[in-house]
């Protein structure tokens, strides 16, 4: 479950926002660049430190300005899958995906084990011991999902999960996430801004404008009442 | 002019006219003085004199205070760059600034700085002495001191610059999976910047390999002991040409096989 109430000044970017993720639920917040969307997600992470707030996850407080409260971002325990993937460059895809479980102190083999287990589930067994950069765009998005998986975390947090793949990858790559995603027991939070891959994706839209909410709901509930010209022309543009 | 109505790419561009005279008077001053070495050479007499033992010696001192006092710059150096890339501090400036100092000082001061420091009446000199009988100065670890102290802001400068050009990203992704500071350094951090390391070494090994001034005051021109190949060139120069000249031109030798492999790379950035 998770709480975020977010109020953050960066840049010329005013962000003040409110979201509920319960446990099952997948949100997509969806807006244009400049909206704030990723800043949100790195507020949530603990990359980005609110300037007051509170960010709450299952009841343990991550960041709250008011009271001090503070949770890095390495305890926080949230699974991230950023825009461009981030695998790193120099380690394997097997590699990559058994880091978390390393820093946590697993011992190599049996993180390496486990790793190949979320590997095969994504389908990238075969794949374990290429290099990221031999990785078409769906693969390596699929070992940053199971990078971030492998941790067990309590929240999964994408970043443009379909962002950096070319158009043929897209929708089969859709499909793929949308599996996987059904999979993670835990609150689901995402942000894009495609309208497409929201509604495939999502229970729930957070419509995100210039860092304030214009309109949440089903895609249903937008089309029936766009809130502004942005959720009109997503919604009508389709 | 023929062929002057051709489209020329970058890189293969004509020079302005008035250029290509001072240019190559240029290249003339800095290639004839090693011609010369060439052609002064004793060929006939090479082999012998590489087995003199003026020779050996140097060439024993040289490389084994060049390689000690690079591995301390590494092990120094690399933190000292990560805190000036990476943080902020009071006097972070001044800090920055004594860093680099030995890159612009004279050498003679450098050795002279490290006397009144270290020496047997030091700062710090006297009382390691008094207590432990030990001497820095005119020590094969004097002249591994005064190298890496003219050495070190080399391999500082470039591992700074590349940790501020490092990627952030990556760190980030790495604490988000629960990787502490040390993990990321590690793990992430210090192998993105290893192309840095790499060549800050082998800068610090080249300037250590050519010092003179501040090892001949500080560590002295002990022959067997600290007189490393700069040294026993200067002393062998007019009393044995043969030896200062096969030692000159072995030092060329190394410094090129390092600068060479560096060449555009980060030569450019310094």
């Amino acid at each position: 479950m998770l709480d975020a109430s977010v109020r953050v000044r960066l840049g010329s970017l005013d962000l003040e926002v409110d979201v509920r993720v319960g446990d099952g639920e997948v949100v997509a917040v969806v807006g244009p660049n400049g909206a704030g969307k990723t800043t949100l997600l790195r507020c949530i992470a603990g990359l980005q430190p609110l300037d007051a707030g509170r960010v709450t996850v299952d009841d343990q407080v991550l960041d709250d300005p008011a009271t001090g409260a503070w949770v890095t971002p390495a305890e926080r325990n949230l699974g991230v899958v950023f825009q461009d993937h981030l695998l790193f460059p120099r380690l394997s895809a097997l590699d990559n995906v058994a880091f978390g479980l390393r820093a946590r102190g697993m011992p190599q083999a049996e993180a390496r084990a486990q790793a190949r287990a979320w590997l095969d589930r994504v389908g990238l067994a075969a794949a374990a011991g290429a290099r990221p950069k031999a990785l078409s765009g769906g693969q390596s998005q699929r070992v940053a999902l199971a990078r971030a998986l492998a941790i067990e975390p309590r929240v999964l947090l994408l970043d443009e999960p379909l962002a950096a793949l070319d158009v043929q990858a897209r929708a089969y790559v859709r499909d793929e996430l949308e599996r996987h995603l059904a999979t993670f027991p835990g609150a689901r939070l995402l942000v894009t801004h495609d309208l497409g891959d929201a509604v495939a994706l999502a229970d729930r839209l957070v419509v995100l404008e210039a860092g304030r909410v214009t309109q949440a709901g089903t895609a249903g509930d937008l089309a029936a009442a766009p809130a502004s010209d942005y959720v009109a022309d997503l919604v009508g543009g389709g | 002019m023929r062929g002057s109505r051709r489209p020329r790419r970058p890189g293969e561009e004509r020079p302005p006219w008035p250029l290509v005279p001072f240019a190559a008077v240029g290249l003339a001053f800095v290639i004839v003085p090693f011609v010369a070495l060439l052609e002064q050479a004793p060929w006939s007499d090479m082999a012998e004199l590489l087995r003199d033992p003026l020779v050996t010696e140097a060439l024993r001192i040289s490389i084994t205070s060049a390689l000690a006092a690079t591995g301390i710059s590494l092990l120094l150096g690399v933190p000292m760059a990560w805190v000036l890339a990476r943080t902020t501090f009071p006097g972070r400036s001044l800090a920055r600034a004594l860093v680099t100092l030995p890159m612009v000082l004279p050498p003679v001061v450098g050795g002279a700085a490290l006397l009144y420091a270290f020496g047997r009446r030091g700062l710090v000199g006297a009382p390691v002495y008094d207590a432990t009988g030990f001497l820095l100065p005119f020590s094969i670890e004097g002249v591994i001191a005064a190298n890496a102290f003219v050495a070190m802001p080399f391999l500082v400068i470039t591992v700074e610059s590349g940790l501020r050009s490092a990627d952030r990203r990556y760190e980030e992704a790495a604490a988000t999976l629960g990787a502490g500071r040390w993990t990321v350094f590690r793990r992430v951090t210090l192998p993105s910047v290893m192309p840095s390391v790499a060549a800050g070494a082998m800068l610090a090994w080249a300037r250590a390999l050519g010092e003179f001034g501040a090892t001949v005051t500080f560590a002295g021109n002990l022959a067997g002991r600290t007189q490393t190949m700069p040294l026993a060139v200067f002393l062998a120069r007019e009393s044995d040409r043969g030896a200062a000249i096969a030692l000159s031109l072995i030092l060329v030798a190394l410094s090129l096989a390092v600068l060479v492999p560096l060449r555009d790379r980060w030569l450019g950035t310094l």
